[in-house]
């Protein structure tokens, strides 16, 4: 019999290349590119029936109604009512990584946001965009976000320098929460899920008793579940609040 | 070969011990749920989103732990 | 292989010794095994036994042919499915009901309360052309109380006129009084002068010798004229 095996359980997370352009990466077409493209192509549609919704029509809308409401409320009570010009980068931001969470938790799928490079390329043009934002709006009283409120004089020049890292390190850490989270999710899933396989075929056994060590995996896929709909939810609140910061210095 | 082996091993072993960090921070984070629950049950709608954040966040936290041992592990 | 040999040497005593009273589901509903059995087959696609006895040597055929050509891979994932098919099912089975009832509650607070409104609204439109039909003769009321108002201010006018009019008689009124009083008070005034003047006239008089001895004189000849009768 024939078996395949999987060397590793991140051979999960390569980039396969499907559609060759020229000898690199750049331009060709890769899982990735086609799974982001399901996901646009899934976030277009729910924007035309979201478009179409109405309180009164239907259970699915209603559930597409309460996504939206759940972050209008988040993005008002983090930014006040001026949040709201920001609001449709928020429910996009949202949205995508909803979709993209909820797609590859499907077996057999891939798993777009445990791609460390995109989604911290992401957060960090985000951040770089919320600086800009700052500058903008405060021109050099920005820097002012960097000096807490009534900090003793000695204190400042050691505050700043934590400010400014505890701030530039807000670049990499909001991708890398949820890209660590989806990644090792996954991983974890994966693994437990070889190990059921060791375990189921070995003997007959182990066929028969490895039926309740499933309840535990399928706990796991359950908290996965609600883990991606959570970091979508979490990224989106935290970079709200960063947003908040820019907007309002303290 | 062995030895460095050994010592990958180890690493990702010694990596996961950040886990109990997380695992007392999320203990934290409902123990404080229930405090306030207790104290104000009316609250209890208002804290329990907050209490979700705050686990998720513990449990981020816990998850870079782990995605480095499984990197140690498998990536290197 | 011994450990299978074993477990099928096993199972059957395993099945005989189960206590039939205190098993796992001895507090379940009894449910006849034909009837059960009969379940089963009606949940299995097809139309009649033999169909569906054919479906299912079809899809074991297909199963067996497609894992022993490599069609059908058995590694890591196939757990994973059978996990992500169990979650489905217990969400299927428990989340959808909860969220079935959520959203119908939902939408039917939406659709009385936007129901609710309606009824109001319509309520409202009704109290307000109420309201108008009791007003239609709002023309003739004004008129007459234009004709009203317009009698009351010529009343006022006519008032005002006579109490000017009283006015004025009351102040020639006491104007003529105080005349009368100078009047008066001027005759009192030439009287008492007048008395004045005759008095001291005849005091005068009185003084005068002559006129006291002429007084005298008569007065005596009355006397003696009366002496003289006597």
């Amino acid at each position: 019999m024939k078996k395949m095996f999987m060397h590793s359980p991140l051979e999960q997370f390569e980039m396969k290349m499907l559609l060759m352009m020229n000898d690199m990466l750049a331009l060709s077409m890769t899982n990735y590119v086609v799974y982001l493209g399901m996901v646009s192509f899934m976030m277009y549609n729910m924007m035309t029936l979201l478009n179409k919704t109405n309180l009164e029509w239907n259970r699915w809308g209603l559930a597409m109604l309460a996504m939206y409401d759940t972050m209008l409320n988040m993005v008002k009570s983090q930014m006040g009512n001026k949040g709201g010009y920001y609001f449709p980068l928020m429910f996009t931001l949202f949205t995508f990584m909803l979709m993209a969470n909820l797609v590859s938790m499907m077996p057999y799928s891939f798993a777009m946001s445990a791609q460390l490079v995109p989604v911290v390329s992401l957060s960090l043009s985000l951040w770089l965009g919320v600086t800009m934002l700052g500058l903008a709006k405060h021109k050099l009283v920005y820097f002012s976000l960097f000096v807490p409120n009534g900090t003793p004089l000695p204190l400042v020049p050691v505050l700043v320098l934590m400010e400014t890292l505890s701030n530039s390190s807000r670049a990499m850490s909001l991708g890398l929460r949820l890209s660590a989270n989806v990644l090792s999710g996954h991983l974890l899933m994966l693994m437990l899920g070889s190990l059921m396989f060791n375990l189921m075929n070995s003997s007959m056994f182990g066929m028969f008793f490895g039926m309740m060590p499933m309840l535990g995996v399928v706990a796991m896929v359950m908290l996965e579940f609600a883990m991606s709909m959570m970091q979508a939810y979490v990224f989106c609140m935290l970079f709200s609040g960063y947003m908040k910061d820019s907007m309002y210095l303290h | 070969m062995q030895l460095t082996l050994a010592a990958k091993y180890m690493g990702a072993s010694m990596a996961t011990l950040g886990l109990g960090g997380a695992a007392m921070g999320m203990a934290m984070v409902f123990v404080a749920l229930m405090n306030g629950t207790s104290r104000n049950p009316s609250l209890r709608a208002t804290l329990f989103p907050q209490a979700m954040l705050g686990f998720a966040l513990a449990e981020a936290c816990g998850l870079f732990c782990l995605m480095m041992s499984f990197l140690l592990l498998y990536a290197v | 292989m011994i450990n299978r040999i074993a477990l099928r040497a096993v199972a059957p005593t395993k099945m005989a010794v189960r206590p039939s009273s205190i098993g796992l589901r001895y507090m379940s509903t009894p449910v006849e095994p034909k009837e059960k059995a009969n379940t089963i087959v009606d949940a299995m696609p097809g139309n009649n036994l033999l169909s569906k006895t054919g479906y299912l040597a079809a899809a074991a055929a297909a199963s067996a042919y497609g894992i022993s050509n490599g069609l059908i891979v058995l590694h890591d994932e196939t757990i994973l499915v059978a996990c992500f098919t169990a979650f489905g099912a217990l969400a299927a089975k428990f989340g959808a009901p909860l969220y079935t009832s959520w959203a119908d509650d939902e939408i039917k607070k939406v659709r009385d309360l936007l129901n609710g409104s309606r009824a109001k609204h319509v309520n409202a439109v009704k109290e307000r052309i109420e309201n108008v039909n009791q007003l239609k003769d709002v023309v003739e009321t004004t008129k007459q109380l234009f004709a009203v108002s317009k009698e009351t201010a010529e009343l006022e006018a006519k008032i005002f006129e006579l109490k000017q009019q009283s006015a004025l008689a009351a102040e020639a009124k006491s104007t003529l009084d105080s005349w009368v009083r100078f009047e008066q008070q001027q005759r009192q005034l030439e009287q008492e002068q007048l008395i004045k003047s005759v008095l001291s006239k005849v005091n005068k008089e009185i003084e005068n010798p002559k006129f006291q001895e002429k007084v005298l004189n008569e007065s005596v000849t009355e006397i003696e004229k009366l002496f003289a009768k006597a």
